[in-house]
């Protein structure tokens, strides 16, 4: 009996076994029912032109019940949800022509006023520069009279940065307003008057951090926008806003963006960039490319590899540590700038301390400013473009930032004058000569290049005389400043561990080291007429300044376009994942889970980023793909992988035939700091989530 | 026989709890996450502002832990806390709040507030903006112009009104809405 009961146990597993089999290998226990996708959840639709497009017609719907005037304009604070020290008024008037705007500051002048030109009956008034958290009062001025309006505001997000005047003497300073940039997206961008008071931040930490903002020639301001293609700053596209928050134009950038973009005379956009994949490429923050304005594609791209040394590998504290790194960050571009006078190409590499001129047509290297240490070997071959140093005082640049072509002080065609943001990072290139951070310093420097000799000197610096209280391991910004002669200086990262000043830059871009900051302006002879420190509190550990600009508050260029009469455009390409090799898997299994940032469909593309998670805890990323299971097909994606578990996904849904298709994030994270040899952790996990396509 | 009858059934069992584990694990293999609940809403036409009441709670404190990520696995946590005055709660209210019809009145702030069972009358924090923190996305604080506002917002009462008989007022235009607060 006992026999013909074992062999029954045994019949029976293996028919288990078989049916568990077969069900593997025909992918079913992955494949979704009808009902199935029914629990799950459709990814939201969301994008950002067609919501404020939307919101423009809901504004105007209820505007048009109000019958408002002059005396009794409608008011709407924030009315992209972007900038919360900002409001539209709308009223009908039967005497077009001009209206002044004053919004009344603390004192003269922290006092904005501005003129806005009104074609028609229906006007549209900007009011940009409003307190945070206050009453405010604005006038409105014009033919018709006077109107005083009190526009309530929202207080500061509490996670906002502390903001302390140091000093201020207002006539000194260069008009405007000062525009500070956030470099990660736990920070803010925001306006401050000559009190150091806000005067407008972007309540989307996504957009606009890590890369310069600049004032178009149109009057409107360019930023990045706000999807990720890789931390921590790496981002797809680029937008054209205003100051109320309304997208003009998003370019999107295959390549992704950082650090730096300038607008080139013919309104083409130069910026600092990737290869379009970074991993095959094996290196990143290596390229420059041109945008074509007109249709956003990206028409030039300068590969650094081909034109610098990439295994030149001076002493920094840039790099990650990790073992077999997927793209070294060997250049870290961070500036790309355009001299019409001798149509070449300045970029800025921090790690390799070089600021590098090319020719914008051959590539061909102009000239390197910076130190001379460190050219042997592969790099024997740049020695000959190295410039060299002549007078009293000079001093070479340490992982700088920010150069900058100023006007030609000395009226000779054939000198350069550069104002550039000199870090002073390890102000060596051997680790053994390293200078601690404690004895360190920052400082704005300012070189004379002789292009036909091949010299530089030294002409102006500020901040080495403040010492280890300026000193700013990386961020930065030093800006000539027209109208004055003054210069802007921001001290961006300056990095503190326990209050003592560190060099530790992956300890800050974590969270797990304060970065403050501290942004100066100071006359041609070095007086501080400006001062505000950027600091830490309870709420944030991120007070950085990745760039301090000083822009006029009101472009009325930049508010041409009424309510409802033009729906932003897209222009460009995305990037977009592609198909993968690897097979789908056939179970769910492991301890994986998958916790998404960012998961929408914008247009025909869904768009994610998300972070993948062995036991609750994130890890060094292997490798992660985003599978679509209907009951009819299976597509294995790939996705651009980064640190801590953290990917990033953009899929072009026309590539999928119609249905609805479960989501599914398959791969593994590894342990300890061997992206290769690392113990592998994987899985395949359900995300919850079903997309429609067709 | 009785033997053979009770060994069979026994073998029976065990094959039956085999399948049953087999199917179970299969089911487990298969089965997808969390599901989520959602709050039953009531719909309010009589008033500009329709305002429904989804959720709330009271709290001695809020606390927050923040996960600080390394990429070999470790995580260093930092806690951030707020707490009322002495003597305090904070009530949290999640809200939705709709406009009812294009060019009616803004929703104002001030005529919003919290009535306990003493009479005891609350105003919304002036800055509450710390919710966001403890992961509660707010209602912003100025007064509201458009749409469907969801989110949460923060009250600072005295423990001893927290103890029940809370309502939610709002001085609508159309007439006083009162909302019973469980």
């Amino acid at each position: 009996m006992r026999k013909k009961a074992v062999k029954i146990i045994a019949v029976v597993l293996a028919a288990l076994a078989g049916i568990a089999a077969l069900l593997i290998l025909s992918g079913a226990l992955v494949r979704p029912t009808a009902s199935s996708l029914e629990k799950m959840t459709e990814v939201p639709r969301y994008d950002v032109l067609e919501w404020q497009y939307d919101r423009e017609t809901e504004i105007l719907a209820d505007y048009a019940q109000g019958g408002h005037t002059f005396e009794n304009p409608y008011v709407i604070t924030d009315p992209y949800d972007m900038n919360p020290c900002s409001a539209l008024m709308i009223y009908e008037t039967a005497s077009p022509g001009s209206v002044r705007v004053t919004v009344q500051g603390d004192d003269a002048y922290s006092t904005y006023s501005y003129t806005v030109d009104i074609s028609g009956t229906h006007c549209e008034i900007p009011v940009i520069g409003l307190y945070a958290g206050r009453e405010n009062t604005v006038l409105l001025e014009s033919g018709e009279g006077t109107t005083a309006l009190a526009i309530q505001t929202e207080p500061l997000p509490a996670d906002f940065q502390t903001i302390v005047l140091e000093k201020s003497v207002p006539e000194k300073m260069e008009p405007g307003i000062t525009l500070t940039i956030a470099c990660f997206n736990d920070s803010y961008t925001a306006l401050l008057d000559s009190r150091g008071e806000v005067r407008g931040f972007l309540s989307n930490r996504n957009m606009a951090h890590g890369t310069s903002i600049i004032l178009l020639k149109n009057g409107n301001m360019m930023a990045t926008g706000d999807e990720f293609k890789q931390i921590p700053y790496n981002m797809a596209s680029l937008w054209e806003f205003n100051w109320l928050g309304k997208v003009l134009r998003e370019y999107e950038i295959p390549n992704a963006v950082h650090h730096g973009i300038s607008e080139l005379p013919n309104g083409d956009i130069l910026a600092v960039s990737n290869g379009v994949d970074i991993f095959a490429k094996k290196s990143r923050e290596d390229a420059v490319i041109i945008i074509d304005r007109a249709t956003g594609a990206v028409k030039k791209e300068y590969d650094f590899c081909k034109i610098l040394d990439d295994t030149r590998a001076p002493y920094s504290h840039f790099e990650l540590d990790i073992k077999n790194q997927p793209a070294v960050d060997w250049m870290h571009a961070n500036a790309a700038i355009y001299d019409q006078a001798t149509n070449s190409i300045i970029v800025s590499s921090p790690i390799q301390s070089q600021v590098v001129s090319i020719d914008a047509d051959t590539s061909s290297i102009n000239w390197i400013l910076g130190p001379p240490e460190g050219y042997e070997g592969n790099s024997a071959r740049l020695q000959q473009y190295l410039l060299t140093p002549e007078g009293s005082g000079f001093e070479w640049q340490w992982g700088q930032h920010d150069p900058e072509i100023l006007p030609d002080f000395d009226n000779d065609p054939n000198t350069m004058d550069i104002l550039l943001f000199d870090n002073g990072q390890n102000r060596s290139f051997y680790k053994e000569t390293a200078l601690l951070p404690e004895d360190n310093y920052s400082r704005a420097v300012q070189y004379r290049i002789h292009l036909n000799e091949k010299t530089v000197e030294q002409i102006w610096e500020y901040g080495k005389e403040r010492g280890v209280e300026c000193y700013a391991s990386y961020l930065g910004d030093a800006d000539y400043l027209d109208a004055t002669g003054n210069r802007l200086i921001a001290f961006g990262g300056q990095l503190r561990e326990n209050g003592e000043p560190t060099d530790n830059i992956i300890g800050g871009v974590f969270g797990k080291v304060v970065t403050n900051s501290r942004v100066c302006e100071v006359t041609g002879s070095g007086e501080d007429v400006f001062e505000i420190s950027i600091c830490d509190n309870a709420y944030t550990s991120s007070a950085e300044t990745y760039q301090a600009e000083r822009i006029p508050l009101f472009s009325a260029a930049s508010f041409k376009c009424k309510l409802g009469e033009e729906k932003g455009e897209r222009l460009g390409e995305s990037y977009k994942c592609a198909q993968s090799d690897m097979d789908a898997p056939k179970l769910f299994i492991g301890k994986l889970g998958v916790d998404f940032d960012d998961l929408h469909v914008e247009g025909g593309r869904l768009v994610a980023t998300g972070a993948f998670q062995y036991d609750g805890q994130t890890y060094l990323l292997g490798k992660v793909v985003m599978t679509f299971t209907s009951p009819a097909n299976t597509y294995v994606y790939e996705t651009v992988n980064s640190l801590n578990g953290i990917f990033f996904f953009s899929l072009d849904l026309s590539e999928l035939e119609s249905g609805t298709y479960q989501i599914s994030v398959a791969g593994g994270v590894r342990e300890g700091n061997d992206t290769q040899n690392g113990k592998m952790m994987q899985g395949n996990v359900k995300t919850g989530y079903k997309v429609t396509v067709g | 026989m009785t033997g053979r009858c009770s060994n069979k059934s026994a073998w029976k069992k065990t094959i039956y709890l085999l399948l049953a584990a087999g199917t179970a694990l299969l089911i487990a293999a298969c089965s997808s996450g969390d599901t989520q609940g959602t709050a039953s809403q009531d719909s309010q036409q009589t008033y500009d502002w329709a305002i429904v009441l989804v959720s709330s709670k009271t709290a001695d404190a809020l606390n927050a832990t923040k996960d600080v990520p390394k990429y070999n696995g470790d995580i260093s946590q930092e806690t951030v806390e707020s707490k009322p005055r002495e003597g305090c709660v904070y009530l949290l209210l999640k809200l939705e709040i709709q406009k009812q019809a294009s060019g009616a009145a803004n929703f104002e702030w001030k005529k919003l507030s919290i009535q306990d069972s003493s009479g005891n009358s609350y105003q919304r924090m002036e800055n509450d903006t710390f919710l966001e923190t403890f992961g509660y996305s707010r209602i912003k604080s100025t007064d509201l112009t458009l749409g469907k506002n969801e989110g949460f917002v923060c009250f600072e009462i005295k423990k001893e009104s927290a103890a029940g008989g809370l309502e939610l007022i709002y001085e609508d235009p159309q007439g006083e809405n009162r909302i019973k607060i469980q």
